[in-house]
């Protein structure tokens, strides 16, 4: 028997440092870790003491590429928290702000992470010299997504305009208009993208996957909804933590999540596909059927047409929100007096996934406990169970190509590694 | 140097700072490009800290001269200034990506060759960084770095904004 180790020091094209090992022996594969070196972030240990309302600001630090997500899930835990309901016009503008940042990190990852990889091409650079217009298309859409979150979210990266009960400032009819004309054309982009997705050449892969995502009862989850599984699991979001648990393991600085006595889970915009197929807006519908996407879809490299399937929605959904757009009375709902402490917790769907995060707050409104389950930590597991597929089919692949093989498979899953690092528990042994 | 874009607005010299102010000595570039507010001409668009790599193509797109504000590290002293163009750019060792998703300044700048879309003239000043870790505030030698990287860019927009005479 001969071992044979694939090693990959540096994860390219994926948020954050990770890397990968696997272990084979002979045929057999004995371990697949995904590596996550990023140092531990602590954003929970530090959110305790600090007034609720700092909370949104804070957790948008942890990603630079999805810092809506944070502030949502952020938000409507505490709204939870303190009983404030935001409805109306002020959930149709944060719906539209979520919506472009599905738009900019869904056309980054599309056009310059994901689709040199089917193209052929080691790299978006390599692939602009020889298709400078496939390029140029992704960052106009990436471009359209920036201006929602600038308008809404007051500068786009960081966006420092959410707040607990809606915005600081409201968007003046100029901005909207301006935004309105952007997405009218970013829709066209985006069924554009669709069509070069379907195009590609993808590898003939079915996992057995149990997908998990928000659905909501009249449209495709962002901000609110049951959380629902492929496998008949349906809960209210705040019952997460009965049902999933975070386990460190030796090899990362990441925590795993997993479903308490179970396996992995895949969470993110083909669980979203999947659960939530019947929730797309009509011109998406559309798209997805020319693409080619049944019902049902199971091959994680088909990602990528999902994604672009979502940007679509994204534009749509914007869009058709805008439209009927009237200005609300005031920028927040107040929080109602009288509270006396106590907790929420929130799901939302960031680009990647689930994004779970629970906070409880003294009477006077200071953090006492915080925690965020980012997407990547709950896909961490999967991605290793689809190495560990890949390798077994492909142990006859020389190193260089089944490295080259591994990665590929990584990015399916847009993994954001520096979202994924926070650190739960220091254990101390004194004598 | 002030010209009229398709789009019928008026697009100038784009100064751009690259960097993070909350990683010491990383936010030179944006705290030279807000040294230069009051110094420079109305017609100079300051740009104090561009999100990501991939948005730079964005932002300078059109501009007759776009200046570009990072923090370096070369092993000269701390606090020295390069400005490089764009063939001393491309000629320059290659220190490996350390941005998000994986596009660096570098790799900007040849994604903006490859569309056809860099600016006409193009600078990049470079601050040697000290200290990088977490935490605000500039140390000391870097401070006077970014006093003169802010002088030189500024005598630098003077001289490409000057009326040229007539016949010259």
């Amino acid at each position: 028997m001969t071992e044979r180790t694939i090693a990959v020091d540096y994860l390219a094209r994926v948020e954050g440092e990770g890397a990968l090992k696997v272990r084979l022996d002979g045929r057999t594969v004995t371990d697949v870790e995904l590596r996550i070196f990023e140092p531990p972030r602590f954003f929970e240990a530090f959110l305790r003491g600090r007034a609720y309302a700092e909370a949104p600001d804070i957790t948008a630090r942890i990603c630079g590429i999805c810092p809506v997500a944070y502030q949502m899930s952020s938000c409507h835990a505490i709204e939870r928290a303190l009983g404030i309901r935001v409805g109306g016009a002020l959930r149709d503008l944060r719906r539209v702000l979520y919506c472009g940042e599905w738009i900019e990190s869904h056309a980054l990852h599309v056009y310059l992470l994901h689709a040199p990889d089917f193209l052929g091409y080691p790299d978006a650079i390599r692939l602009a010299k020889d298709h400078p217009e496939i390029v140029r298309q992704g960052l106009a859409l990436k471009k359209a997504g920036n201006e929602v979150l600038n308008v809404l979210g007051g500068r786009e990266i960081h966006p420092i305009n959410v707040r607990v009960g809606g915005f600081y400032r409201l968007p003046t009819d100029e901005e909207l208009e301006r935004l309105r004309s952007t997405l009218r054309t970013a829709v066209d982009l985006a069924e554009a993208t669709v069509r070069l997705a379907a195009g590609l050449p993808f590898p003939d892969v079915q996992e057995p996957y149990e997908f998990v995502a928000l659905r909501h009862p009249e449209e495709y989850p962002m901000n609110e909804g049951r959380l629902v599984s492929s496998a008949g699991l349906e809960i209210d979001p705040a019952d997460f933590e009965r049902e999933f648990e975070e386990r460190q393991v030796p090899h990362s600085h990441a925590l795993q999540c997993v479903r308490r006595g179970g396996g992995s889970y895949h969470v993110g915009p083909l669980a979203r596909y999947n659960l939530n197929a019947d929730r797309l807006t009509p011109r998406a519908a559309a798209a997805a059927r020319g693409a080619g996407l049944g019902r049902e879809e199971r091959n994680p490299y088909r990602s990528i047409v999902v994604r672009a399937v979502e940007i679509v929605l994204a534009c749509e959904e914007a869009l058709r929100l805008l439209e009927r757009y009237r200005a609300p009375e005031a920028a927040w709902v107040p929080a109602p007096d009288g509270f006396r402490g106590g907790g929420g917790a929130a799901i939302t769907e960031a680009p990647r996934g689930i994004l779970f995060h629970r906070y409880r707050l003294a009477p006077d409104g200071r953090i006492e406990e915080a925690r965020i389950v980012p997407p990547t930590s709950q896909n961490q597991k999967r991605i290793e169970d689809d190495l560990r597929h890949l390798v077994e089919r492909s142990v006859d692949l020389d190193d260089a190509r089944l490295t080259d093989a591994c990665e590929k498979a990584v990015r399916n899953y847009d993994p954001c590694i520096s979202c994924a690092t926070h650190f739960l528990r220091l254990d101390i042994e004194r004598r | 140097m002030v010209r009229t874009t398709a789009a019928g607005t008026s697009a100038g010299p784009v100064v751009l700072g690259v960097g993070e102010p909350f990683r010491g000595d990383d936010g030179a570039g944006p705290e030279v490009v807000r040294r230069l507010r009051g110094r420079v001409p109305s017609t100079v668009r300051l740009i104090e800290r561009v999100a990501t790599p991939t948005d730079l193509i964005d932002r300078w797109d059109g501009a007759p001269l776009a200046v570009l504000v990072d923090a370096g590290r070369s092993g000269a002293p701390a606090g020295s200034v390069r400005r490089l163009d764009l063939a001393e750019l491309a000629a320059a060792p290659s220190g490996g990506s350390t941005s998000s998703h994986g596009l660096s300044v570098r790799d900007a700048v040849e994604l903006g060759r490859c569309l056809g879309r860099l600016p006409e003239r193009f600078a990049l000043f470079l601050i040697e960084v000290a200290r990088t870790g977490t935490g605000q505030g500039l140390s000391p030698q870097v401070e006077e770095g970014v006093e003169e990287a802010a002088r030189r860019i500024a005598r630098e927009l003077e001289s490409a904004l000057a009326p040229r005479s007539p016949g010259v």
